[in-house]
């Protein structure tokens, strides 16, 4: 062989082991540069965390049922949790190490995760995870079946949620990569975010998504409301699938709410989506921007309604998306409940004919002006 | 004559009766306290057993556990373990949760088991009801608290009856069992150092009770309470031993006011003998406290307590020393007017008696 040939092969050699070395190093570090000894070292912590957990030789039974009983094991190094957390074949633990140090006031140090399998009687580092912690384990009867969500602090107001869902086929945590700022949850065919570590202390939102297979799908709908009473709904109109927000604000007069005075209706089409699926909120305003346009107005008068609590939200909600309100709620569910008829409010409504017509209640009340 | 002996030996078969019979009901007493300090086994104690055992069974400690306990949460019990009795044997404390949690309902207590480690878990004794767990698993009421000298570790729990009844247990090397420790059920422990302090609630506060502590709590050293006036002034009543009058006295301590944005605190003093009425708020000193961080009253009491009974800041704030505490915080200075004896006592920095 000459030594041309000789040469370009050694290079072509030691261009592989650059590039293996590089997608090893990307596969391990998780979400933090870490070195491949710095995961080492997390590792052989971990490890000791371990070694008095030794299970039983009859797995404890399987997981998939949210009501079997999970076990953890706290102590100042860490927290483990063990068992069938995934399958019945497998006996698996989570560790979570405890940070390196007391944190000072406003310090959020890491807490790195690693994921073991329990094989031939001793305990296999699988996975490094990163730096995440807060951990809940939610299940479902369709594949993916298994999910792990997380979330870490890096400041006052800012952090990340991280979630997994377990692939059976090869035995790994796989990132869902769904949204990262806020918790999810699946319920049947949706997949709903809420709020995350932002200070909107005021502020409750759900965004729904569709959700198959493991994926999240297109946007649907947003349901934002404030503890001041107000709230509105985004969603893709059906007739002129134009992205149009529904704002509603109770009328708020001498310091407080008063049943019977108007609530006002904004309708605005919304023209960025990309500011709005995020999780900036935004409540209805009066002028028009880059952002929205305000396209309707009107006022409603809802006969009944304590104003202090809130507007009947889950109402609008179901009129305007024809969505399930049953997504408002917080829990995982398989599948969805069919929702109890419609129990629509007495609303009497002025202005803009399209905002009468979708929620003048009953139909024959209403007044022309 | 005859008649006479023969009715004295009545009058003392009579009295030899009556004592026996006093001294009987004595020791029936006895017993039923003896007994009434071993709980009562309960009916399914094999099921207790059961759940103890499986919730240790996938826990094999490799060697002393060392410093701390390690928690354990399996289904609806939980566990600590460790070296619970201060040795080299490792063991386990098992809360099992019968009832589960039931949603608006109230929860029952808990069951305490022990559990030794010797080539397995073993079942060693049935301790008694134990405050159940909270929900979320983020508070358990019943934990095992540390005396640093000598080494030894409590269970201190309370029963679920709004924390009325506290139960407390010596975690005994010697027999690697837990034994109440008699301590009174209506006031929450903590000891600090050779000192014990019990909090007790009467009518309207707190009352704290120092006392020495060898095996058993011995003589107190200091009792207090605050009643708080209005909203920015509280007053505290010390009660301690007078060594020079040889009865017992109260301090009272007011705090007076304080400027905003100054360091410097007021607060009187007034002393009388115990039992004597405090209605009326004599002022017999005043102390002025220069603080590094601003004023607080709870300093100021602190610094008082310690000057006259010399107990730590962990003891005076009912903490076991394992708990973090700043310590005790000392004024950059204490300027007291009026009576002799406060001023000896309460100046700060001590000025130094010259020699004449």
């Amino acid at each position: 062989m000459s030594i041309s040939n000789r040469m370009c092969q050694i290079l072509r050699c030691f261009a592989f082991c650059v590039v293996a070395f590089g997608i090893c190093s990307a596969v391990f570090a998780g979400d933090e540069d870490l070195s491949a000894k710095q995961i080492e070292k997390i590792e052989m912590k971990s490890l000791s965390l371990l070694r008095d957990v030794m299970p039983a030789s009859s797995p404890m039974g399987f997981l998939h049922k949210q009501s079997r009983p999970l076990k953890i094991m706290k102590t100042p190094e860490g927290t483990v949790w063990w068992g069938n957390l995934f399958t019945k074949e497998e006996i698996v633990a989570l560790v979570n190490l405890a940070p390196a140090h007391e944190e000072e006031p406003g310090e959020h140090l890491p807490r790195y995760l690693s994921f073991f399998a329990w094989q031939k009687g001793k305990w296999v580092f699988r996975q490094f995870l990163g730096n995440v912690y807060n951990l809940g384990l939610n299940y479902r009867n369709d594949v993916p079946s298994s999910f792990l969500q997380g979330s870490r602090r890096i400041g006052r107001n800012t952090g990340d949620h991280l979630s997994w869902y377990y692939d059976v086929k090869t035995g790994r945590l796989i990132r869902t990569h769904f949204e990262n700022w806020g918790p999810f949850r699946l319920a049947g065919n949706y997949l709903c975010l809420t709020r995350g570590f932002e200070a909107h202390l005021h502020d409750a939102t759900i965004w729904i998504y569709e959700y198959k297979d493991g994926r999240k799908g297109e946007f649907l709908a947003r349901f934002h409301s404030r503890d001041d009473g107000s709230s509105d709904v985004v969603f893709r109109d059906h007739k002129s699938h134009k992205m149009v927000g529904w704002y509603f604000n109770g009328s708020y007069k001498n310091g407080n709410y008063e049943n019977g005075n108007p609530i006002s209706v904004n309708v605005r089409e919304i023209k960025d989506i990309d500011n709005l699926v995020g999780a900036k909120i935004r409540v209805g305003d009066d002028y028009d921007d880059e952002e929205s346009r305000q396209i309707m107005r009107g006022e409603m008068v809802v006969e009944g309604v304590d104003y202090a609590e809130s507007i009947p939200s889950a109402e609008f909600f179901e009129i305007l998306t024809g969505l399930n309100p049953g997504l408002l709620d917080t829990e995982w569910q398989n599948e969805l409940s069919a929702p109890p008829p419609l129990k629509r409010s007495n609303i009497s409504v002025t202005g803009n004919p399209e905002i009468v017509k979708r929620f003048q209640w009953p139909k024959e009340n209403h007044k022309t002006p | 004559m005859a008649e006479r002996k023969s009715q004295d030996a009545m009058t003392m078969l009579r009295s030899f009766t009556a004592h026996v019979f006093l001294t009987g009901i004595c020791i029936s007493m006895v017993i039923g306290a003896e007994v009434k300090r071993v709980p009562e086994k309960p009916k399914n104690l094999e099921l207790l057993k059961k759940r103890a055992l499986a919730a240790m069974e996938d826990i094999a400690p490799n060697e002393t556990r060392g410093k701390g306990f390690a928690k354990i949460i399996v289904g609806d019990d939980h566990a600590l373990w460790g070296n619970i009795f201060a040795d080299s044997q490792i063991a386990a404390l098992v809360a099992v949760n019968l009832q589960g949690h039931p949603e608006n309902k109230r929860r029952e207590d808990e069951n305490l088991c022990l559990l030794l480690w010797s080539h397995g878990w073993k079942f060693y004794q049935y301790v008694g009801k134990v405050s159940p767990y909270s929900n979320d698993f983020k508070e358990t009421d019943w934990m095992i608290n540390q005396r640093e000298s000598p080494r030894e570790n409590y269970v201190l729990s309370s029963l679920d009856d709004g924390g009325e009844n506290h139960l407390s247990w010596l975690c005994d090397p010697k027999t690697h069992t837990l034994i109440p420790t008699g301590w009174p059920k209506d006031a929450l422990p903590s000891i600090s150092g050779n000192t014990i302090t019990f909090i007790q609630r009467n009518k309207k506060n707190l009352v704290y009770s120092i006392y020495q502590l060898t095996d058993q709590p011995g003589k107190r050293i200091v009792s207090f309470h605050d009643e708080i006036l209005d909203f920015d002034s509280i007053k505290t009543a010390i009660s301690i031993w007078d060594s020079h009058l040889k009865k017992m006295v109260v301090w009272h301590i007011l705090s007076k006011s304080h400027r905003p944005g100054s360091d410097v605190e007021l607060c009187s003093l007034c002393k009388n003998e115990e039992g004597i009425d405090n209605e009326n708020f004599r002022q017999d000193a005043v102390i002025e406290f220069t603080w590094r961080k601003g004023p607080d009253y709870a300093r100021a009491k602190e610094y008082v307590l310690w000057q006259l009974s010399g107990a730590s800041s962990h003891a005076i704030n009912g903490r076991w020393d394992e708990e973090k505490e700043n310590g005790m915080r000392i004024p950059i200075s204490a300027k007291v007017t009026g009576l002799p004896e406060a001023v000896e006592l309460f100046t700060w920095p001590k000025v130094e008696k010259k020699a004449e």
